[in-house]
């Protein structure tokens, strides 16, 4: 479809507005400059950050926006080849990490959706379990660290990625559940009368006719979440304090740490932090907005 | 879809690996401060622990360096899981005092051998719970080329009187530099050197003790005096600009390799950071700084003191299982070439007592020591009379005020000298 | 947050033949999901408001916990930084930073909408901010504030703007505003996409109905598609300003609440009085309360939005 900037009315106006038009380019050239402006601005920082990574620590304190004099790949070496926990480690650690809370909000989350979304669930107090399940989110998240970090030491867990796949399942529940009822509250209300006419239970019923259909609602759930799991930091750090169980945010965290900053590795790990949800999301973005477009976010 | 959830169950399986193993018998988890940033002191550690392990064979010690901001809260956790995933052995400085009221390290004074140890430590608070890792100073560097460009003459005894000080500022300031290269970009302590010597100077070590630990009102006639004659070093240009925004690593090279301040206020570990190889941020062997004394306040009590403080302790954790181990390890840290070594190795004295004779060979012709020192003879030149005042910690409350006052506030000329003495008035630490 | 009877049905529909399900399958679907949440959610927050009764105190060897009642809600209400820096910090950060926010996601979505050349890429550009660490996001912005050789200082003064390039995290106003600024640009593409989606279920054949009838484009942009935008604006009003609430990443790393308690907001407060040397004393107690004491503020600050926005028919 044409741009709407480009007037495609612009069959149907009358000649006389011809100047009217004129007018009209030169705003969207005007407003195309500024946002132009607009985001080259706002992706300086993260390309200050890119070439930082390629420069030594010294060479950053001594003129921090002098373009490298060599490419160098030493922080990304030293990244790589620290003897004490290599970043590969963090990485899978992240990816299992991840891996694993998804999978169980993505179970939970449409669980949830599916009974406190559609009419046939309906029951008195059903409200009241919905904002008792959202009130959660609240919450400033390290109060209830502590807490959880003392459960998952009584039940053995601390220490192993399944502790912090339990509990940022569990952060990520509210906003989860709530994302998927509304995308399955505005599906037709029709759609399970045919299959259980037909004789299925509700829990084919869920597996063969909602999930599928909830494939744009699931997408949003999976990067949102993705994104949150792939950077929580303080929880990351509380629970787990064996080096080669840690995860990503926990890698950066050290190069900026108590002594010693090493803004080259630094700026290094954010790049390599930063890639895996960046191809995600342009794997995924499409889908995104077309799960967000479906309705999820409606409101 | 499907393929996603497959992969992600495949994941998700993989995790069985993740489940914890038993503890092996006769390991000995061990956290230390010094993190990857911190090689030298990383490897005397490693060297002590590894030859205990050659002594040792059926012990593993297993060594985990940390930062301090993210040790503090792990253990702290750690123990109010009732010691779940706590170590053995646990590094603390003298900020950490509540651990050992709280019971968390154990009374190991049997363990403790302060002949080994550097006077002073037996009358240490944590004399009985831990063995010192090194003896903080807090000392006054400054750059002896810019002071040469500059024209300003070091006295014989190495100190500036106050008014010699504050026109050591202003010549400073007026070519270009800033008199310290202090910053609290990312630290609460940069600006509080100097207040402290001034009380230190002024009134002798009791008074500054109580002035510092909030035990006694600072409302006046003589600390006002005190504190605008320091007001008015900080608007003469004793900080640098950048003083909010610079962090500790930024500060350094300002000192040492940019050059672009006169002095520099900080404390013997200054050698962790700048001891190290170029790239890493730290100085070329070829920069000799050298000392000073505080300045000199009028009718001053105790001019040449020099803060001192047995700085990181490494102690036994009340939750440990083999404590036995434990105090071995411990007593096998405190023999006399250990602190050799660890002097040589980190550039940072150590606090076990050793003579010359406890260096190894090895490291005296090892030229990567070699090159440093220039540093201990400058030290020992300059030093030589000091009078070694040890540092006493107020409580956590009034020590956020002086952080707030003299840290964030009064180099930056946010506050008052009136709002700062009522914010040092209104935290002063209950009687003990 | 939408009232679910929104979605029910307003006129008389035919009987749905399948009927209401079963209470054995609401409860299949039901107790897992509550359960999960339950173990890992209410549980330890139940700690933590129990916690709020209690006071612990490091003596003799021992950590001894206190019943104490009230007494660290009343030590709350007296106490000075979280009263005079942490609240006021939060709540100013929480309404300005929320307008700004939900005004530049709403412009960014319209100009998408309306198919700004290149407007594929720059929807996906938009987002990147949002993929950062908060800690990362923190460092950089540290420097780029930085008085001396920071970006944005450099760059005012290149434009001969130099009376403005003061000493951002230094003084007693701006750290609050560049940590408004910092978190505004770590997390506006979030919102942006929200409203994005929200607009791109507007459907484009009422807008060409209306250009048919001569509207201007500005006409339809307050006519037709910010009323029917109204319910996505409820959400990322509500979802901005609890972020806002809780944030901690960014502050912290940016300017750890100070210098001098200046950007102190509730999350760090909370982080210095649960696990600071200086400011903790090993108790959890006050810091639960902190948490107990702003819960309760934001949930009363939502529900009352809530009402309000009801009230004006915007649900």
């Amino acid at each position: 479809m044409a741009s709407d900037f480009a007037a495609a009315s612009l069959r149907r106006r009358a000649p006389g507005q011809m100047r009217a038009l004129l007018w009209s380019r030169v705003t969207v050239s005007l407003v195309f400059a500024a946002v132009l402006v607009f985001t080259i601005a706002i992706l300086i920082p993260l390309a200050w950050t890119v070439q930082m990574s390629f420069k030594t620590t010294r060479e950053i304190l001594i003129d921090p926006y002098a373009m490298p004099s060599q490419l160098r790949l030493s922080n990304y070496a030293g990244l790589f080849l620290n003897p004490s926990v290599e970043i590969q480690t963090y990485f899978l650690n992240s990816v299992m990490v991840t891996g694993g809370a998804l999978l169980i909000s993505l179970l939970l989350s449409t669980m949830g959706g599916y009974v406190f979304g559609r009419m046939r669930f309906e029951f008195r107090g059903r409200k009241v379990f919905f904002y008792v399940l959202l009130f959660a989110v609240m919450l400033p998240p390290q109060i209830y660290y502590i807490p959880q970090y003392q459960m998952m030491a009584a039940m053995g867990l601390n220490n192993s990625q399944w502790s912090l796949i339990l509990l940022y399942a569990a952060h990520s529940l509210p906003v989860s559940v709530y994302l998927m009822s509304t995308y399955f509250s505005q599906l037709p209300g029709e759609l399970e009368d045919a299959a259980i006419i037909d004789g299925c239970n509700d829990w084919e019923l869920f597996w063969q006719v909602m999930l599928p259909l909830a494939r744009p609602a699931m997408t949003t759930i999976i990067i949102l979440n993705a994104l949150y799991f792939w950077n929580e930091l303080l929880l990351a750090i509380t629970v787990i304090t064996d080096p080669s169980k840690r995860t990503l945010p926990a890698a950066i965290f050290n190069f900026i740490g108590e002594l010693g900053s090493n803004f080259g590795g630094a700026a290094a790990s954010l790049v390599v932090s930063m890639l895996p949800i960046l191809v995600l999301y342009l794997f995924l973005s499409r889908r995104l907005i077309q799960g967000l477009t479906a309705g999820a976010v409606k409101g | 879809m499907r393929k996603v959830i497959a992969f992600l169950a495949a994941a998700g399986m993989t995790l069985a690996a993740g489940l914890p193993a038993l503890a092996q018998d006769n390991t000995i988890t061990i956290w230390s401060q010094f993190a990857d940033q911190q090689p030298n002191q990383q490897k005397a550690l490693r060297q002590i622990f590894e030859d205990y392990q050659a002594a040792h064979p059926d012990v593993k010690l297993n060594v985990r360096f940390w930062d301090k901001a993210e040790l503090n809260p792990a253990f702290q956790a750690a123990m109010l899981a009732g010691g779940k995933g706590a170590p053995d052995i646990v590094y603390y400085e003298t900020g950490q005092a509540d651990w050992i009221k709280a019971g968390w390290v154990d009374n190991i004074h049997d363990t403790i051998d302060t002949s080994k140890i550097l006077a002073g430590y037996d009358r240490n608070a944590f004399r009985d719970y831990g063995v010192p890792v090194y003896l903080l100073i807090n000392m006054l560097f400054y750059n002896p080329e810019v002071f040469d460009k500059l024209g300003i003459k070091v006295p014989a005894d190495n100190m500036f009187t106050e008014e010699q000080f504050d026109q050591v500022i202003k010549t400073c300031h007026a070519g270009g530099y800033s008199g310290l290269a202090n910053a609290a970009g990312d630290r609460p302590y940069a600006g509080t050197y100097i207040p402290q010597y001034m009380l230190l100077s002024q009134f002798g070590a009791d008074e500054y003790h109580a002035y510092w630990t909030g035990s006694k009102s600072w409302d006046n006639p003589e600390i006002r005096k005190l504190l605008e004659t320091y007001i008015g070093w900080i608007k003469d240009g004793l900080y640098p600009s950048t003083y909010s925004s610079m962090g500790i690593d930024a500060f350094h090279l300002y000192f040492h390799t940019l050059q672009k301040s006169c002095m520099l206020a900080l404390g013997n570990w200054y050698t962790a950071r700048a001891f190290k190889s170029e790239d890493a941020g730290g100085q070329s062997p070829d920069f000799h700084f050298s000392f000073l004394y505080y300045p000199e306040m009028d009718g001053a009590v105790d001019p040449k003191g020099l803060i001192t403080a047995f700085a990181g302790f490494l102690g036994e954790v009340s939750t440990g299982t083999h404590k036995d181990i434990v105090k071995d390890v411990l007593k096998f840290m405190q023999q006399p070439k250990y602190g050799a070594m660890w002097t040589q190795v980190t550039a940072s004295p150590s606090a076990l007592r050793y003579t010359p004779s406890d260096v190894p060979d090895s490291l005296k012709s090892d030229p990567e020591i070699a090159k440093w020192s220039w540093y201990w003879d400058e030290i020992a030149k300059v030093y030589a009379d000091a009078d070694y005042v040890e540092e006493q910690l107020p409580c956590g409350e009034f020590q956020d005020a002086l952080t707030t006052v003299f840290n964030d506030s009064i180099p930056l000329g946010t506050m008052t000298l009136d709002e700062a003495i009522a914010n040092l008035d209104a935290h002063l630490c209950p009687a003990n | 947050m939408s009232d679910l009877s929104a979605n029910a049905p307003k006129k008389a529909m035919p009987r749905h033949r399948a009927g209401r399900a079963s209470p054995l399958w609401i409860a299949a679907f039901l107790v897992p999901v509550f359960g999960y949440y339950l173990t890992f959610t209410v549980y330890p927050l139940a700690m933590t408001f129990f916690n709020t009764l209690f006071k612990s105190t490091p003596e003799g060897g021992q950590l001894i916990t206190r019943f104490v009642g009230f007494g660290n809600y009343q030590r709350l209400f007296s106490d000075g930084i979280f009263l005079g820096n942490a609240v006021p910090n939060t709540l100013i950060w929480g309404l300005v930073g929320t307008v700004i926010d939900v005004v530049t996601a709403v412009l960014l979505a319209l100009l998408i909408y309306f198919r700004l050349p290149l407007h594929n890429i720059f929807r996906v550009l938009w987002f990147t901010p949002v993929l950062l660490s908060g800690v990362i996001v923190g460092v950089v912005f540290r420097w780029v504030f930085n008085f001396d050789w920071g970006l944005l200082n450099a760059c005012l003064r290149a434009v001969h703007l130099d009376m403005l390039a003061v000493d951002w995290l230094g003084r007693v106003d701006t750290p609050l505003m560049a940590v408004i600024a910092v978190h505004w640009w770590h997390s506006f593409g979030y919102s942006f996409v929200i409203v994005l989606a929200g607009l791109s279920a507007i459907p484009r054949e009422l807008l060409e109905a209306a250009y048919i009838d001569g509207c201007t484009r500005r006409d339809a942009v307050f006519a037709i598609i910010l009323p029917l935008l109204r319910p996505t604006l409820i959400t990322v009003i509500v979802l901005s300003f609890i972020g806002k609430m809780r944030a901690f990443d960014v502050v912290w790393a940016l300017t750890r609440g100070g210098p001098a308690h200046h950007s102190e907001t509730v999350a760090t407060y909370l982080q210095k009085r649960a696990f600071d040397p200086l400011l903790s004393g090993l108790d959890l107690g006050y810091p639960s309360t902190i948490a107990v004491v702003w819960f309760g503020v934001v949930v009363a600050g939502v529900l009352i939005f809530n009402y309000r926005a009801s009230r004006a028919g915007m649900t």
